[in-house]
């Protein structure tokens, strides 16, 4: 008998009769019960999953710079910019109710994060004026470098206090009065430009392990003239809000310049690391499977991902020159 | 209209949901397809059937919350995330069982016939050592050993296929240190 035949001897299992019917019903019982709604299907774009999860990143970061610019006053065009990250934990319930902005008035894209892919870094570095990013690549990553840049986006969000009413009763529900003074206001975002160099697909992260690094000029957010402070107690005061995201919204000390960070409640985890000498975010899905570093530096924000351990992930982002 | 009936609309007929607790029709075709091989990894880690049944029921919950049914990597993360919460189970558990350890030998020498008592002595050694062992490793051997191919176990844990062999190889002898260490305590 040879050694892996005795280790197949000490983890061998009593043999398992699996009821999968009895356990669907269970899992059916226990995801309404805790009112979880599925994710949605994957939708094909032009320049694969990192870039998808950056443009829906993009999207989430619109509502948590609205959120945050309370302290950036109250005047004409005072601008956030992201200078560090914070994480706050939400749950799904909160990801559907301030996820729909379109509920609260109307979003418009200047010039939308169109991205595209080209043939190499100095063609991405060209395109942007952004500097060509490398990193060290693990061994376990197999797949090939593709380069795609994201030009810069610009977009307004206009606040409508007559939208905001009849979405709620098209749902059947009361919204809280929008207050006067953000009722027709208008806030302009501005984010990128962007590269990414992405090594394998996420849809074929199964096959090799995905990489992916991205660069992009820190998003910024100015106000034309609403109270922001205003703003952010309108949105916190939504019924679909949970009381423990306000209370870690409002505790940002620093909301001019932090931009909040959503960690799906049970599905990621986030912590602080060092990285390249700064203050970075770590995230890490909740099996170990996947995790990234973001963070900020003279004007620049870099993230590092992948199919990759904690210690991978900031090791390879530490070597990102 | 109610907030569901909106939800029906809005999504495509493989999302449609066919009643008050039902799911949608593409993550129950996946969860037919990959709960017995979940339960199995996780049951070589936890060695307790109910306790594998809940550590599959949590991976899916994980998965139902963040992805999509129809996603290429939707094995391979299942796989994987079942030795992973199987792990934190184990580990989360062994510092309980290190208390409780002495006290349960203690007692079987005494009242329980002689080879039940080294089956669970046995069993405890190897949970131990499952616990200890570097989590990569441990992952391997639970995979690999639940029944899942070299190609499925690259896939799980994004290594080439090629050196699948050799990270079990290690992953073996790491086991028996770890077996042997728990031995001699």
């Amino acid at each position: 008998m040879d050694n892996s035949d005795k280790d197949e001897r000490l983890l061998d299992m009593p043999s398992l009769e699996v009821d999968t019917e009895r356990a669907l019903s269970r899992f059916a019982n226990a995801a309404h019960q805790a009112r979880l709604r599925p994710a949605r299907p994957a939708t094909r774009s032009r320049i694969g999953g990192p870039a998808k999860w950056l443009a829906a990143a993009a999207g989430v970061a619109v509502v948590a710079t609205t959120l945050t610019m309370t302290g950036v006053a109250d005047s004409i065009f005072q601008i956030f910019e992201t200078k560090q990250f914070a994480a706050v934990t939400v749950t799904p319930t909160d990801l559907q109710t301030l996820g729909q902005l379109s509920a609260f008035g109307t979003f418009t894209w200047s010039n939308k994060p169109d991205g595209h892919k080209v043939a190499s870094a100095a063609a991405a570095s060209s395109e942007t004026g952004l500097p060509a990013v490398s990193v060290t690549v693990p061994t376990s990553i197999t797949a090939a470098a593709e380069y795609s840049v994201v030009p810069r986006t610009t977009a307004t969000f206009a606040f409508d206090g007559a939208k905001a009413r009849a979405s709620a009763a098209a749902i059947g529900r009361t919204a809280p009065p929008m207050p006067a003074g953000i009722d027709g206001s208008t806030l302009v975002f501005a984010g990128g430009p962007a590269i990414l160099v992405t090594y394998g697909a996420a849809d074929h992260a199964a096959a090799g392990g995905t990489l992916f690094v991205g660069v992009a000029t820190a998003p910024t957010a100015s106000s034309d003239g609403a109270s922001v402070a205003e703003i952010q107690a309108y949105l916190l005061s939504q019924p679909g809000v949970s009381p423990a995201l306000a209370a870690q919204i409002r505790a940002i000390g620093d909301p001019a310049s932090t931009l909040p960070v959503p960690i799906p409640l049970g599905a990621a985890a986030a912590k602080n690391v060092s990285v390249h000498g700064t203050s970075g975010l770590f995230v890490g899905d909740s099996t170990g499977l996947g995790s990234g570093v973001i963070w900020q530096q003279n004007g620049l924000v870099y993230v590092v991902g992948g199919t990759l351990s904690e210690a991978q992930t900031i090791a390879v982002a530490n070597t990102l020159r | 209209m109610d907030v569901e009936a909106v939800a029906m609309i809005e999504r495509s007929p493989e999302e449609r949901w066919t009643g008050a607790t039902a799911i949608p029709v593409a993550f129950e075709r996946l969860f037919r397809g990959e709960y017995e091989r979940v339960v199995r990894v996780a049951y070589r880690v936890v060695g307790d059937r109910d306790e594998a049944e809940d550590v599959a029921q949590e991976v899916f919950l994980s998965f139902y919350r963040a992805h999509s049914a129809d996603a290429a990597y939707a094995s391979a993360w299942l796989h994987r995330a079942a030795a992973h919460t199987a792990l934190n189970v184990i580990r989360g558990r062994a510092r309980r069982v290190a208390r409780e350890t002495e006290n349960a030998r203690t007692r079987e020498r005494s009242a329980d016939p002689e080879n039940a008592a080294l089956e669970r002595e046995r069993a405890r050694d190897v949970r131990a050592a499952l616990a200890r062992m570097p989590r990569r490793a441990a992952q391997l051997l639970a995979l690999r050993h639940s029944g899942l191919s070299y190609a499925e176990v690259a896939a799980a844990t994004g290594t080439k296929i090629d050196q699948v062999g050799t990270r079990l190889r290690r992953a073996h002898d790491a086991f028996r240190r770890e077996v042997s260490r728990g031995q001699q305590r």
